[in-house]
């Protein structure tokens, strides 16, 4: 058991900002994705024998943590979080000039999309799953992820590219 | 117009400025095994590990790589090698099941009391609807629901634990009883129990602001703070020493709240300290760095020359009173303060023989009872070994 525990510090280490990352550019709350990725690992602590074993690790446990992303939306409704969350501070207005704007312009297109579009973008362009992988993430057919890949490029271009061309020509 | 291609929307999602995570791996690891109805083994020492992991976190945020090259098995330099063959030892040992008055996959004995008499477990399915389990003399029985992973039990069959919101309970003649949550403080992890009643263990607050208690099984409902603000109990022996840390060092109280530093091992930066029994103390040290994680080492003192010594093995689950050693984890070993050992023996029926198949969790103060389980098929199910000189 020591051995196993210390292949999951080990492979949870190599992975929480990479995690940490995925979970907030789904769901643009710092707080949410700290709460969603604690909840994965803990689950990915219990599960972990049986997990280690799969053939693809990281697929598992980005599907472990859509799961959780879905559920934690689904009941923030309804339940009281345990830990008070604080607002997060608003973002500083975008001054179109640089790469950092670009960057957080995409967070900002990001923040528009539908929560599914949102989710196949981040899987599939950070995570860098499969069509098949991302399918099996969230749970729908490839042909879903295909068309809502395809609708959330267009919205995110439309925003990226208008960034870049109020960039090219200041006012 | 330009187009962006995916790579560069990739790029864009791996450099996008995001805040820090404030993800706590130790405490992953600590409800997690809460969870799994094991027994804690080193919550305290978890949570050290993390202060390797935060100076991980900072660095990798940067790269943000999505695939991070594939991670090897952190794995021991097979400490366990070190040991001499146990000799042919006078002890004979023999397990048997525990009754399971009720059905679950994962049913595990976490924790006997110092005469062997009492046992205390869990049944359920992992997830969190486990039930507590008191054994006495062999006989089950099933706690309260709203009593859940229990800690510890004492010589007179007193139990206590840690509801999964953080509430603590003690559960005594059929009776459950909340214990109080000292003022200041959201939640409590109770560790430990001893013959007098006196319970150990440390309440938390906001931003991660810790401190140890100690409560008594007969008025639940006072506590006494012990230590300093950033004091954390997590043993108590029979003579009233409660044991923890403060600020990461390994520390050793008084009944009456003094309190005297336990000494570190040469060349290490930190200790925690597990649990207590008799004249013992085990704890863990942080070791080699381990592509950012640590390994963490088993460590044991002696309360009364407050010698301290790094055990060779990978992990030390128990400590009895006489000084035995329990190495709960791979292949349960017991080891003796001279330093003989003897491996507990498995079931003839229990076909799986990897490494982690049986688990022992805890050991009685004369060394010669020892709990844990057995996980075969997906299924865990709880043991006990009977020992005889």
């Amino acid at each position: 058991m020591v051995d196993a525990e210390g292949e999951f510090v080990e492979y949870v280490s190599a992975r929480l900002p990479s995690l940490h990352r995925t979970a907030f550019l789904m769901c643009g709350d710092a707080h949410l994705a700290d709460d969603v990725v604690q909840q994965t690992i803990t689950a990915l602590y219990v599960n972990w024998r049986r997990v280690s074993r799969a053939d693809n690790v990281d697929a598992y446990v980005h599907r472990m943590l859509v799961h959780k992303l879905v559920d934690e939306k689904r009941l923030s409704w309804a339940k009281v979080r345990l830990l008070g969350s604080v607002p997060v501070p608003e973002r500083p207005p975008v001054t179109p000039h640089d790469e950092l704007a670009e960057r957080d312009s995409l967070v900002a297109a990001l923040a528009h999309l539908p929560r599914g579009q949102r989710t196949v973008l981040v899987l599939r362009f950070l995570c860098d799953l499969s069509l098949a992988d991302t399918a099996a993430a969230m749970g729908c057919s490839e042909g879903n992820v295909k068309s809502q890949t395809a609708r959330a490029l267009v919205a995110v271009r439309q925003v990226l590219d208008v960034t870049e061309m109020s960039g090219r020509n200041p006012r | 117009m330009t187009t962006l291609d995916d790579q560069r929307i990739a790029a864009l999602m791996q450099s996008a400025s995001v805040p820090e995570p404030k993800v706590d791996v130790g405490r992953a690891v600590r409800d997690g095994r809460r969870r799994r109805q094991r027994r804690r083994v080193g919550g305290i020492a978890a949570v050290t590990v993390m202060a390797g992991l935060g100076v991980l976190g900072a660095a990798q945020l940067g790269g943000a790589a999505s695939r991070p090259a594939p991670v090897p098995p952190a794995l021991a330099a097979s400490p366990q090698g070190t040991v001499t063959a146990a000799p042919p030892s006078p002890v004979t040992c023999e397990a048997s099941w525990l009754p399971q008055p009720i059905s679950g996959p994962v049913a595990v004995a976490n924790a006997v009391d110092p005469t062997g008499r009492y046992i205390v477990g869990d049944i359920g399915t992992g997830q969190e609807d486990g039930r507590v389990v008191l054994w006495t003399d062999g006989r089950a029985g099933v706690l309260p629901a709203t009593a859940r992973h229990a800690a510890a039990v004492n010589a007179g069959g007193i139990v206590v634990g840690t509801n999964g919101d953080g509430t603590g309970w003690v559960y005594r003649d059929g009776k459950l009883r909340s214990l109080a949550t000292p003022r200041g403080y959201q939640a409590v992890l109770v560790h430990a129990i001893n013959g007098r009643g006196d319970i150990a263990g440390t309440a938390r607050g906001a931003g991660d602001s810790h401190h140890a208690v100690l409560w008594s099984a007969n008025r639940p409902q006072e506590y006494r703070l012990v230590g300093q603000p950033g004091s954390a109990a997590t043993g108590i022996t029979e003579d009233g020493t409660i044991v923890g840390t403060t600020d990461q060092l390994p520390y050793r109280w008084t009944p009456q709240g003094a309190g005297a530093a336990l000494a570190v091992p040469d060349g290490y930066p930190r200790a925690s300290v597990d649990s207590a029994h008799g004249d013992w103390a085990i704890g863990m040290v942080p070791g080699a760095q381990q592509g950012g994680s640590v390994q963490m080492l088993p460590v044991r003192w002696n309360l009364t020359t407050g010698a301290v010594s790094l055990l060779p093995f990978s992990g030390a689950t128990g400590i009895a009173g006489n000084g035995d050693l329990l190495v709960g984890d791979g292949s349960p070993l017991v080891v003796a303060p001279d330093g003989t050992s003897r491996r507990l023996p498995g079931r003839s029926e229990v076909r799986a023989t990897e490494a982690g198949t049986y688990t022992a969790n805890g050991i009685s103060d004369d060394g010669l009872t020892v709990v844990g389980a057995v996980y075969e098929k997906q299924v865990y199910r709880p043991l006990v070994w009977h020992c005889r000189r």
